[in-house]
């Protein structure tokens, strides 16, 4: 079974930020084959990562779902709907050098993403066996938890700012885990951003209120700012850079 | 949730007929059943109970000789 890493908190936490700076770290300590899933309907995973993405499970969606009203038939005569759908969302798989990266996208228009996240529900059934690491980019929130994205989870970070709302909304995460008996071997939380890498006094208590064990601390970091402005991979900031030494002081706590 | 499950005569869990439905046809007794990766499954019977926010459809078969 693969050893599964998921990153979840509140939105504008800087997760994807953070999970990007994960991979990094774990490809570095040559933790592969890894899986990258970018579960964010909002995906940005790849732009941290510089990562091209042509097609997403929601855009194959989206291009089977036109399909059904065209005259003729896409769906070539030796195949069952069911294969051409599985030989399509198979398509989605983009392999890189380091990782492989699957991108859950969204459907146009109206409409929940009920039909995504099952999708890639599916989709991480059948890919995860063939990693033996599996890292997830949540999307902001409790909704993946809540409808059982992950069959299993070794590791669950949930994301904080320097702000007691995000400690407490990484709390309701953690709380709504332990009710649906997800069993992380480690959760906890990092907060992140923190000016000079210090937790002021107000935030060091709301997260002892909040019971969640303090995974790790991750700085206010220029670069990071810098990186984004310029438009360039965040992955790509120098190893010696405040925040990529303390994420990798994090990834080396996690024992993975 | 949109994607439902569904359960032959009761909500138990060694009742599932199928998940990730989201597309379903009723043509008399002929109820056909599609997931998200497009798989059918055709049931004899009649819808028994919807519950729609929690992704549940609950249907029972066809009686016998009816």
């Amino acid at each position: 079974m693969s050893f599964t890493i998921a990153v979840a908190g509140k939105g504008g936490v800087g997760k994807t930020t953070l999970c990007g700076l994960i991979i990094d770290r774990l490809v570095k300590l040559k933790k592969t084959p890894l899986l990258v899933v970018d579960a964010d309907a909002n995906s940005n995973l790849n732009e941290v990562l510089g990562v091209e993405v042509e097609t997403t499970l929601g855009s194959i969606r989206e291009e089977i779902a036109h399909s059904e009203l065209m005259e003729p038939n896409p769906i070539p005569p030796n195949m069952t709907k069911p294969e051409y759908l599985q030989y399509k969302f198979n398509s989605a798989l983009i392999e890189e050098d380091d990782f492989d990266m699957l991108v859950m996208g969204r459907t146009q228009g109206e409409g929940c993403y009920c039909y995504v996240n099952g999708v890639l529900k599916s989709q991480l059934a059948k890919h995860a066996a063939n990693y033996k690491y599996v890292i997830v980019d949540n999307e902001a929130g409790m909704e993946h938890i809540s409808r059982g994205l992950l069959p299993h989870v070794d590791v669950l970070i949930l994301v904080s700012d320097c702000s007691r709302r995000g400690v407490q909304a990484a709390a309701r995460i953690a709380e709504l885990a332990m009710e649906l008996n997800l069993n992380p071997r480690q959760m906890g939380l990092v907060v992140n951003r923190a000016p000079d890498g210090k937790l002021d006094e107000g935030i060091r208590q709301a997260v002892e209120e909040s019971g969640l064990k303090l995974l790790g601390v991750t700085p206010q970091d220029k670069a990071v700012y810098d990186f984004d402005c310029m438009g360039k991979p965040i992955i790509d900031i120098d190893d010696s850079s405040p925040i990529k030494l303390a994420v990798g002081k994090l990834v080396e706590s996690l024992g993975i | 949730m949109c994607l439902a499950t569904v359960y032959n005569q009761r909500m138990d869990n060694d009742r599932i007929l199928c998940r990730n439905i989201s597309k379903i046809e009723v043509d008399g007794d002929t109820i056909k059943l599609y997931d998200i990766m497009g798989n059918e499954t055709v049931f004899e019977g009649r819808i028994v109970s919807a519950q729609l926010d929690a992704g549940v459809l609950v249907l029972a078969e066809k009686e016998v000789g009816r």
